[in-house]
């Protein structure tokens, strides 16, 4: 594809902040906005991510990494 | 025409935060509204309604807000800058999380006090490059 058009704002490519093109050189990102900006990115995975946590337990190899847990989990009463 | 002003900035701006009587009373039955980003015009309060649904779908937060206003016999000129973020497919482009500002004029006719015929232009371009539906130009 081709590149012809730059829009008066574009959006920050670490926070999504809609910045004047002519201050992108000055702007700085909002930590907040930035983690949300980062979180939205992963929607998809933290959406699907319980879901796929269970199907591993629920897995052989995740039923042995339980028990693995479990027999190194030091003592609590030691 | 202060009053003329008033009401097309009502029009303009409250829908979006959720206030739709201001179509019913500000807007003609059988008002028309034209916008080049539009297939066919926008027919009456549901076609507003439907028009601005699509944005407001796409774009969590999503405002208007008035820049400025001229007026003069029956018409009045608007300035205006919409903003929002990029939380729902648009234009074929899944949501980005972005958030994209974007300005346009409106020319509203009034008849007896309700806006009966819109003229619009707006930077549909630059949306569609913000949310990444077109690539940006790169310097060199």
């Amino acid at each position: 594809m081709s590149s012809f058009f730059t829009s008066q704002h574009m959006p920050c490519t670490e926070c999504g902040a809609s910045v004047r093109v002519s201050e992108h050189d000055t702007h700085t990102c909002d930590p907040e906005r930035r983690l949300e900006y980062h979180l939205f990115q992963l929607r998809d995975e933290v959406a699907t991510f319980d879901d796929g946590l269970s199907a591993y337990l629920a897995s052989a190899q995740g039923r042995f990494a339980q028990w693995l847990a479990e027999r190194d989990r030091p003592d609590a009463n030691r | 025409m202060a009053d003329a002003k008033k009401i097309v900035k009502r029009v303009i701006e409250e829908p979006w935060m959720g206030n739709w009587d201001a179509l019913d009373e500000f807007v003609a039955e059988d008002y028309v509204g034209y916008d080049p980003s539009q297939p066919e015009p926008i027919q009456g309060r549901d076609g507003i309604r439907a028009n601005l649904q699509q944005y407001l779908d796409a774009f969590a937060n999503a405002r208007v807000t008035v820049d400025d206003q001229i007026a003069e016999g029956d018409k009045v000129a608007t300035r205006w800058t919409g903003r929002g973020t990029h939380t729902g497919e648009f234009a074929g482009t899944s949501a980005t999380g972005k958030d994209v500002t974007v300005s346009g004029l409106t020319i509203s006719r009034l008849v007896d006090g309700k806006i009966a015929e819109e003229w619009t232009t707006w930077d549909t371009l630059g949306m569609l490059v913000q949310v990444g539906a077109i690539p940006a130009a790169t310097t060199a």
